[in-house]
């Protein structure tokens, strides 16, 4: 089905390029279909055939919710950097193919979710690149009005544009398709008509100049909206329609026509006009002021009925939306300078910025957050069904029947605010597991529980209530322990990893997950478990569990999941199907699906599937990526996600927890439109609309295809096929032009198909036909005679061959003396290199690539490390004289190369034979016999000595690392105190009020509560200020875990930004959407940023380049993040950038010359490098590297 | 304890701050229409109604400091009253200079603030009513005749109707006349009113 702008338009709009109005039955729809798209997406795998169906029917997707919080919605950015052509938007459309087109001030650009083609002078005829209008007409043409005249794509060919002569006024401003199919162009002079079937455009007889919007009313007279005011056009006339607001008279601050119309769109009501003096309504012949808010006599510049029927109107500086046209206006907090507004076929928003801000798109979200501003540690729900959240700060309950979070803290009887766990045997009495010890909800309020007073210093990170009603908990320093009646017993046969939980599969029968190992207690024998099913998962961090009802155990570890079922253990890796390898949360729900988070986002896999995968009945199973919730992280503890009895999801995330309810899941019923785009023959571009036709040959031919889909883009599926070719369809993937060289003679159909992220099929292919005719060579009679030659040719030929292998002869008996003086040669090399690999300080050695076992040593080993030869020659030598912290390290890093067959370089510890620690740096050279590893050659070097000078340079470091913080934090000491002192104003000022209303005689007990509570969430947000400068001057070793630098940049931002700002300048951040993790130390990363962002401030104070714009990038390559901080200010010399990263070395006034030199340390100890450029303009560009998790090099 | 009609204005981009403030104001009865920046103040379409400016000095983008220089360029009278973190004496001498009603230092005293805005308010609405009324007595001012403005300004600096009927050369009957006619024209009903009202005309 196809959804064209007329069968929309004819009924009731027909006024706005991309106005649909919805009538009721659709919005009934799609209510309903809310409703029914949770059972959808939870059978979307078994039931993607009834979801296909299910869009076939209605293939327009749901508008923007107006009944949940804007910030719920799902956001993204597009400027230049994702490809725009320029951030300045005047307009964007739709049009039928699925494409959104934006009309900006350097061309036009074709959006299709995946990536822009922009259309400027240079790559085609449009008259001017500064563009204004955008048009579809119901014949599928689209209209480009620019202010060098107008244009249009050709029908059929999406990459042709073509002038339009006839009309090429200065510039046009307007375009418009009324009910009778007649177009309508305004321009400064006249107003230009082509009517139905003819091919040229006209001056329309009375009709008033420089029309900015036309809008057809419902009794069929011309609304024309100008630069002098609104006109309504009559049989023979036009007359003007009066407003007090659209007088000359009225000021003009800003250089704008005060009588100036923007836009007219069709509502319920009438017709709302978007003037430079507010929004008017003309109804009744009439303008009235219908709706006015905070828009006030700003400027609007458009304005949007939805197919829910929601007006939203783009005015000055702020988005409002009136739901169902009905006052109240409400301002969206959306920042920008709107200047155009659209609804695609997926119900989302899009928003088009003057002012070189690009383009905002909104979209209906699958989650709601809750406890933003919250680290969450926990989630339980209780027997009486409220939802309970442990946080670094205090407790949370949400009441299940008030649906209010209720706090907990020190005063209510935690013995601490840093909340960690949550454990009960039956949901009744509750185990709130602390920063302290635990504390015990009873049902009614909290006491506290530290039995024995040792517990109240206890740091818990994880427990557990079995069936016996004892508590297990395992604390922050590895050390685990059960409470029982009367006693409290540390369990001292578990290894020495942390314990990341607890759990009670059958009653008495207790399994412990570590970060090194996985363990079963049952009558206090502790067993690790060492299945051979299970051999790759041992020793692995056990990150997440999951219990089903009939006794399943799950968990997720940092490759992949692993399952307990019926005494049976199993595995599941990427390999087999999983999305994701890391998995931080796990848990099934009641439709047989288990739901996966991982840091690289979550999915869902049936449960079915991976029953047949593993009864071998499939050779994979399928994961269903939900891209649209967050991503999770490793932190939090226990439990970190809970299906509660209603069937709605609670996962606790990065920041806060998420809510997915169990009614609210929604499906992308929108099927992707494929569409090829551009067909080159050796790199020219041909006509897609003319049959293509060649001669065969060495001919490479090109198409290049694209399908428009915007909720995921990322995750649409697109394949295609060359009929006569292929025989099976081909994967796109992230490619968007396929390719063929040589094609035979023959007749031949491309043909491109996709399908969406909710396994929506497209509805109509994309295909074109082409014939390759045969050349001179390829015919019949041709080949008859090539044959005849050809067996001619043979005869003569082997005739030549027998003399040749006779010669051949002679010369191989040469070769065979010549070998024998080689080896004599060989053997005495083979000394001399034996000498001196025995001679030197370098022991030289050879092993086993499969099982490492050394096969030879040289005879320094024995001086050197003080083991005998033939010690090193027994089985895993190597792996158990490892240092214990450097054994699972080493040995991996190992592993990894040999499985990539890559020679390496590392350095580790070595137990030495008199108990000493030897540093080595091992130069290993993977030997590859047959396409496998095959043994290992290298040699071990003692670099002991280097190495601890090396830890006592870094013990320097850190210390004057800490004083470059504690001065820079000096340097920010107003700015803190200021940031400090506006919450301490706001919590006096409450508590003032509150005392004031309780002394009245009827005291306004809502309004103090109101007081109250905002007391609580300053003194949170003064405490979370001063937290942040303690955490920065603390001293702490270099310890690090796996990060998200745009986590790190968004905190050192929000600490850093009223110090720029103080500076008068503008920190602006353009954060990758998503990053890989990093391995790093939060604090040393955070105050490397600081120092950037300081050092840029500071070299903009000294520079007046004219701008005062600082900005912080992040960008994902190859095996690394970067992050670039990009200055205005003086910028810096040739004969600078090697020196500036030296101590103390300064060009600043006020710089201590530490701030770069700190950073180089901190970046290096990260394994990183850092840099600095000159910019092409102004300033300078500082920018650091990381590796990420897994590409580290030792 | 507030007059009800007037209106309390707050600008201030901290959020908390904002809110408490407009609580302070709004549990003391007033009306209040609070912003988070001064662009958003100036696009505001202020109603005909007295009101007082409750604004802070430090904000992102236009500063209190600046706001006041565009109201005062735009001969917006409202009376401001500034509220700062990190207030210093040049600044608030700037201030005031620059017709500013108070520059109150950060955590202010609420019953200070109270009390200011209600002296704030009282004191526009007074000037408002004063400047409706010299408007309507300068408009009254206009339906004299030549003459009995002569006769106006003569009976205002204390002469008896006698001496006006023998400075003039008329007579006591047609000064009485004269002087009837301007009390009534002026729509007053004692020479004291009249007096008053010449006086601040005249310095106006």
């Amino acid at each position: 089905m196809t959804i064209s702008k007329r069968s929309c338009e004819v009924g009731t709009c027909g006024t706005k390029r991309h106005v649909f109005k919805s009538s009721p039955e659709r919005s009934l729809n799609s209510t309903r279909r809310a409703v029914v798209g949770c059972f959808l997406i939870i059978h979307a795998f078994i039931l993607a055939d009834t979801v296909a169906v299910q869009a076939r029917q209605q293939s327009m997707g749901q508008s923007l919710r107006s009944d949940v919080s804007f910030a719920d919605h799902l956001q993204r950015g597009f400027r230049v950097r994702e490809g725009l052509p320029s951030g300045f938007i005047y307009d964007a459309t739709q049009t039928s193919d699925g494409y959104i087109w934006f009309a900006t001030h350097n061309g036009i650009s074709r959006f299709d979710g995946f990536k822009f083609k922009n259309f400027t002078r240079a790559n085609s005829t449009l008259p001017s690149n500064d563009t204004r209008v955008l048009f579809e007409d119901s014949g599928g043409t689209l209209w480009i009005a620019t202010t060098g005249g107008l244009a249009r794509q050709v029908a059929g060919e999406p990459e042709t544009i073509e002038a339009i002569e006839t009309c090429t006024a200065l510039s046009a401003h307007a375009i418009y398709e009324d009910r009778g199919g007649t177009i309508w162009i305004g321009t400064p002079e006249k107003t230009w008509i082509k009517s139905p079937g003819s091919n040229d455009f006209v001056v329309a007889d009375n009709s008033p100049s420089n029309v900015r919007a036309f809008c057809e009313t419902d009794s069929g007279q011309m609304l024309y909206g100008t630069q002098t005011g609104l006109f309504l056009g009559e049989s023979n006339t036009f007359r003007r329609i009066e407003h007090e607001r659209l007088t000359a008279e009225n000021d003009s601050d800003y250089g704008r026509s005060p009588t100036g119309i923007n836009q007219l769109v069709s509502g319920k009501h009438g017709i709302w006009v978007c003037t430079n003096r507010g929004l008017l309504s003309f109804e009744n012949g009439g303008l009235t002021v219908r709706l006015s808010g905070k828009i006030g006599q700003r400027r609007v510049a458009d304005a949007l009925v939805t197919r829910s029927g929601d007006l939203y109107v783009a005015a000055a500086y702020g988005i409002h939306r009136a739901v169902n046209e009905l006052s109240p206006l409400e301002q969206l907090p959306i920042d920008g300078n709107p200047s155009c507004l659209l609804e695609d076929l997926e119900g989302s928003l899009w928003i088009g910025n003057a002012g070189n801000l690009g383009v905002e798109y909104f979209a209906n979200n699958l989650f709601r957050t809750f406890l933003s501003d919250q680290f969450v540690n926990c989630v339980f729900e209780d027997a009486w069904q409220n939802m309970w959240f442990g946080t670094r700060d205090g407790l949370y309950r949400k009441d299940i029947d008030t649906g209010q979070f209720e706090r907990y803290g020190k005063q209510d009887g935690l013995p601490d605010k840093n909340v960690r766990t949550i454990a009960s045997k039956d949901g009744k009495t509750l185990w709130i597991g602390t920063g302290k010890g635990f504390a015990k909800w009873n049902g009614t309020n909290l006491e506290n529980a530290n039995v024995f007073p040792e517990m109240s210093e206890m740091f818990v990170e994880n427990s557990m209530v079995d069936s016996n009603g004892r508590l297990w908990f395992a604390l922050l320093n590895g050390k685990a322990y059960r409470l029982g009646p009367d006693q409290l017993k540390q369990l001292v046969s578990l290894s020495q990893g942390a314990v990341r939980w607890f759990c009670e599969v059958h009653p008495g029968e207790i399994w412990v997950g570590q970060s090194c190992g996985l363990y079963r207690i049952c009558d206090n024998n502790v067993e690790e478990i060492t299945d051979p099913a299970f051999a790759e998962f041992t020793k692995r961090h056990f990150m997440s569990h999951f219990v089903d009802p009939d006794g399943t155990l799950w968990f997720g570890t940092m490759t992949g999941i692993g399952r307990f079922k019926n005494g049976r253990f199993e595995t599941f890796t990427s390999a087999d199907g999983l999305a994701a390898d890391y998995i931080d949360r796990l848990a099934t729900d009641d439709h047989g699906n288990l739901w996966c988070g991982s840091r690289d986002g979550c999915f869902i896999v049936p449960l079915q599937q991976l029953d047949e995968f593993s009864a071998g009945k499939r050779e994979h199973f399928t994961s269903r990526r939900i891209t649209m919730l967050p991503f999770t992280s490793s932190s939090g503890r226990g439990p970190k996600v809970c299906f509660t009895s209603t069937g709605d999801l609670w996962m606790s995330v990065r920041r806060g927890v998420i809510k997915v309810s169990k009614s609210e899941f929604p499906v992308n019923v929108v099927p992707p439109k494929p569409k090829i785009e551009l067909i080159e023959l050796d790199g020219e571009p041909v006509s897609i609309n003319h049959a293509v036709s060649f001669l065969s040959g060495r001919h490479r031919l090109a198409f290049r295809f694209g399908a428009a889909s915007f909720l995921d883009p990322g995750h649409v599926q697109l394949k295609y096929r060359l009929n006569g070719y292929d025989s099976d369809w081909i994967i796109a993937g992230k490619e968007r032009t396929a390719h063929y060289t040589d094609l035979g003679p023959g007749e031949y159909q491309f043909q491109v198909t996709a399908t969406n992220e909710d396994g929506v099929n497209a509805v109509t292919d994309s295909v074109v036909h082409f014939t390759v005719h045969p050349r001179w060579f390829e015919t019949g009679w041709f080949r008859t005679i090539a044959v005849l030659s050809l067996i001619g040719l043979s005869i003569f030929t082997s005739l030549i061959y027998t003399r040749s292998v006779r010669r051949r002869n002679q010369e191989l008996q040469h070769k065979i003396n010549e070998r024998e003086l080689a080896e004599i040669k060989l053997r005495r090399s083979e000394e001399r290199f034996r000498d001196l690999a025995e001679s030197t300080q370098a022991i030289p050695w050879e092993a086993d690539a499969q099982t490492q076992q050394f096969t030879f040593v040289g005879n320094q080993a024995v001086e050197m490390i003080g083991y005998p030869i033939e010690a090193w020659l027994i089985e895993d030598f190597w792996i158990e004289h490892l240092h214990p912290e450097d054994r699972l390290e080493a040995v991996e890093y190992r592993q990894r190369a040999i499985e990539r067959r890559q020679s390496h370089q590392f350095e580790y510890r070595m137990i030495a034979g008199d108990g000493s620690v030897v540093w080595l740096h091992d130069i290993v050279h993977v030997v590859i016999k047959d396409g496998v590893a095959d043994k290992l050659r290298g040699f071990l070097v003692d670099v002991t000595d280097r190495r601890s000078a090396e830890e006592k340079a870094n013990d320097y470091w850190q210390q004057l690392s800490r004083l470059n913080r504690a001065a820079s934090l000096g340097e920010m000491a107003t700015s803190i105190a200021h940031e400090v002192n506006q919450p301490l104003f706001a919590i006096v000022g409450n508590a003032q009020i509150a005392q004031r209303l309780l002394k009245q005689d009827e005291p306004d007990m809502e309004e103090v509560c109101a007081a109250l509570g905002e007391i609580v969430g300053d003194g949170n947000r003064a405490a979370s200020i001063i937290d942040n400068i303690r955490s920065l001057v603390r001293k702490e070793r270099h310890t690090t875990e796996p990060l998200d630098l745009n986590q790190v940049a968004l905190d050192a931002i929000e600490f850093i930004t009223p110090e720029v700002r103080k500076r008068g300048l503008v920190l602006k951040t353009e954060l990758a959407d998503s990053l890989p993790a990093i391995n790093g130390n939060y604090i040393e990363l955070q105050q490397a940023i600081l120092n950037l962002v300081i050092n840029g401030a500071q070299a903009m104070g000294n520079a007046n380049n004219g701008s005062n714009e600082l900005v912080l990038q992040t960008t994902a390559q190859d095996g690394f993040v970067e992050l670039a901080v990009k200055d205005h200010g003086v910028g810096i010399e040739p004969d600078q950038v090697d020196r500036m990263f030296e101590p103390f070395y300064t060009t600043k006034t006020q710089g201590t010359g530490m701030g770069l030199a700190i950073n180089r340390s901190i970046i290096e100890a990260h394994h990183g490098r850092i840099w600095a450029t000159p910019n092409s303009s102004s300033g300078a560009t500082f920018r650091f590297q990381l590796p990420t998790v897994g590409e580290i090099k030792l | 304890m507030t007059s009800s009609n007037g209106i309390v204005f707050i600008v201030d981009d901290d959020a908390s701050v904002r809110s408490m403030v407009t609580r302070l104001f709004r549990t003391s009865g007033w009306k209040v229409e609070s912003f988070a920046s001064a662009i958003e103040f100036l696009d505001y379409d202020r109603p005909d109604a007295p009101g007082c400016l409750v604004l802070d000095v430090k904000m992102p983008g236009l500063d209190g400091m600046q706001l006041q220089q565009r109201l005062s360029q735009k001969h917006a009278d409202l009376p401001i009253i500034f509220m700062t973190g990190q207030g210093d004496i040049p600044m608030s001498v700037k201030a005031m200079k620059a017709g500013a009603v108070d520059f109150l230092p950060k955590p202010v005293n609420d019953k200070e603030l109270l009390e200011k805005v209600q002296l704030a308010i009282q004191s526009h609405a007074n000037q408002e009513k004063e400047s409706h009324e010299m408007k309507l007595f300068h408009e009254r001012c206009d339906l004299l005749s030549n003459r009995e403005r002569e006769v106006m300004s003569l009976v205002i600096t204390g002469m008896l109707n006698k001496q006006i009927a023998s400075r003039l050369g008329i007579t006591q009957a047609t000064v009485k006349a004269h002087r009837g006619k301007v009390m009534n024209k002026l729509g007053l009903t004692s020479v004291a009113d009249l007096v008053r009202l010449c006086e601040r005309a005249k310095l106006s």
